[in-house]
Parts: structure tokens; C-alpha cells; sequence
């Protein structure tokens, strides 16, 4: 007589498979079912897709009115204006050669004339006689 | 085990995808039920596509809170109640009697299906009422506690369990008396 654990591991390992047609319906079911999810995911998307990019250029479009409408005041507001300052110099630094080699170069021997001479009414000093410009360097050394 | 639960969470989750899967690992097992509860190919088959169909439909809206292999098992047994009580109403016999299947061993898809080494069991098996073979499968061959196989014939643990004990020993009687001959 058969034991009562023998008869119960032979159920155990009784196996009916299923056939290969079977797998197939099973299968084409199968897929379709992940097709149609895979639809319906899709279509639920794309309002919600069309939503963000409506969104998106309405905030694009609110944030370039406010910038060039804040732009154009702050560029009011901010620009530097010219402000000419006329800065005086000493009598000391009007003869010196750096600035004389400038007032020659900005309108020549008549600028660097008037340029001494602003530089002697600054200390007030007359001169005894009109000395030119040509008799100064020559007294310097620098006749040629 | 693992896999088991994975494949169960995935399928709460909706995940169709895993319905390959499940259906790799499950369908010869729920065939084996049917086939042994309807002996009929063509029955059983068609009763492991509806169950499928239905888990297939309902991915995603149904939690299984049990294991998938009971729930899967639990839904072949009630296709199989749904197919009898069909037949008993265009046969008009009753639920209640004893209907052992014939157990003709010449029958090609009968030795085919369970190999030579299963055939004497399931001829045996075939002699059984339709209730105890019912009850020894849920038990042994899905795991399914008693329990819960009470609640779902809805009788009592006892008489469940007294139906797994007189299927045993019939089957050990029946296949005694087969190995004398």
C-alpha cells in the first residue's frame, strides 16, 4: 500500500502544460492590453503637455513685457550724464614740460604762449618786457 | 518567494507589462487544476483563457491582497463551479452526488497529458468525487489552507478537512487495489 506522503508528492508533481495555441491567444491578449495602456497613457498626456507649453509662453511673454518695461525706465534713471568739470592747475604745474609738450601738441607754439601766460597771471607776477616763447627756450638751452 | 511577491506588487501596481510573466509562471499550474478538476482538454483550456482575461482586465483595478498562485487557483475552481452548474442544468442532476469521472486510460490525451508515470494516479484521481478532488488540489497542489478553502465552499474547516482525509485514503485504496492487479 502506497503511503499517504508518496501519493501526496505524486500530486504535487502531476503537470498538465497548457498548449502552444493557448500561449499564443494568451499572448496577442496580453499585448494588446499593453498597446491600449500605452495609448490611453499617451492621449491622457498630451493636453496636459499642450498646458505647460501655454503656460510657459504666457510667463516667457509676462516676463519680457515687465523687463523691457523696466528696462527702458532704469535706463532713464541710470545714465551717466557728462559732467564737464573744468579742473584748475597750479602755476607749477602749467610750466611744467609735460603739459607744455601737451598745449604744443593741442595747438602749437600759441598754445603753450597762452598757457605761460595763464600761468603768470595765476602768481601775478608782470613781466618788465614781453618775452616770447623762442627767447624762453633759448635762455634754457634749448636754441637751436 | 521573492518573485512571487514582486510579480504581485507589480500587479497592484498596474504594471501590465508583468502580465508575460505571470502567466509564464502560473499557466501549468492552473491547467494541472482544471484539467483535473473537468478532465477535458478543451474545457480546461478554456477555462485557464477566461481567468486570464479576467486578470488581464483587471490589472491595475483589482489589489490582490492574498498570493497571486491561490487567487489564481480560487478563480479556476469557481470558472470550473460556473462550467459544471452550466452542465448540470442542461444535464438536470445535482451538485451534490458523486461524479466520478470515467476513467478511461485509452484515451490518448488522457495518457498524454499526464505522462505514464502520473497515469494510474490520475485514473485514481478520476474515481474521486468532484468535492474531495476539489479540496486535495486547493490544498496540495495550490497551497491553500483550509481555511480558506472553507470560506470559499462555504462549510466548515471540518468538513473540509474530512474531505481531504477521505480523498486520501480513497486515493491510497484505489491505487493499493491498481498495483495488486
Amino acid at each position: 500500500m502506497k503511503s499517504v506522503n508518496s501519493i501526496i508528492k505524486s500530486l504535487k508533481k502531476l503537470h498538465v502544460p497548457t498548449s502552444p495555441e493557448l500561449d499564443e491567444r494568451i499572448f496577442r491578449e496580453i499585448s494588446r492590453a499593453i498597446a491600449q495602456a500605452e495609448n490611453r497613457k499617451s492621449a491622457s498626456l498630451q493636453p496636459g503637455v499642450w498646458r505647460i507649453i501655454k503656460f510657459a509662453v504666457a510667463a516667457v511673454i509676462i516676463i519680457a513685457v515687465y523687463l523691457s518695461f523696466n528696462y527702458d525706465r532704469s535706463m532713464e534713471t541710470e545714465t551717466p550724464k557728462i559732467v564737464e568739470i573744468s579742473v584748475s592747475k597750479s602755476p607749477a604745474e602749467l610750466t611744467t614740460l609735460a603739459s607744455l609738450n601737451a598745449a604744443f601738441s593741442r595747438g602749437g607754439m600759441e598754445a603753450v604762449e597762452k598757457q605761460l601766460t595763464e600761468a603768470d597771471k595765476k602768481i601775478n607776477q608782470r613781466p618788465r618786457e614781453r618775452i616770447t616763447v623762442e627767447k624762453l627756450l633759448c635762455e634754457l638751452g634749448q636754441c637751436g | 518567494m521573492f518573485e512571487e511577491k514582486l510579480l504581485l506588487w507589480k500587479y497592484n501596481q498596474g504594471r501590465k507589462d508583468i502580465l508575460w510573466r505571470i502567466y509564464e509562471k502560473y499557466k501549468d499550474g492552473m491547467m494541472t487544476l482544471a484539467f483535473t478538476l473537468l478532465y477535458d482538454k478543451n474545457s480546461a483550456e478554456d477555462v485557464v483563457h477566461d481567468v486570464f482575461m479576467t486578470i488581464i482586465g483587471s490589472c491595475g483595478r483589482l489589489q490582490i491582497k492574498e498570493d497571486l498562485k491561490g487567487y489564481l487557483a480560487v478563480c479556476v475552481v469557481n470558472r470550473v463551479r460556473n462550467r459544471n452548474k452550466a452542465d448540470k442544468r442542461h444535464q438536470s442532476a445535482s451538485l451534490e452526488q458523486v461524479v466520478p469521472m470515467s476513467a478511461d486510460s485509452n484515451r490518448p490525451d488522457f495518457s498524454a497529458m499526464f505522462g505514464e508515470q502520473s497515469q494510474r494516479l490520475a485514473e485514481a484521481l478520476s474515481q474521486l468525487p468532484y468535492q474531495q478532488r476539489e479540496v486535495l488540489f486547493l490544498h496540495l497542489y495550490s497551497g491553500l489552507k483550509f481555511k480558506t478553502i472553507a470560506g470559499l465552499e462555504e462549510q466548515s474547516v471540518n468538513t473540509i478537512m474530512g474531505r481531504y482525509r477521505y480523498g486520501l485514503d480513497k486515493l491510497r485504496l484505489l491505487l493499493s487495489d491498481e498495483a495488486k492487479k
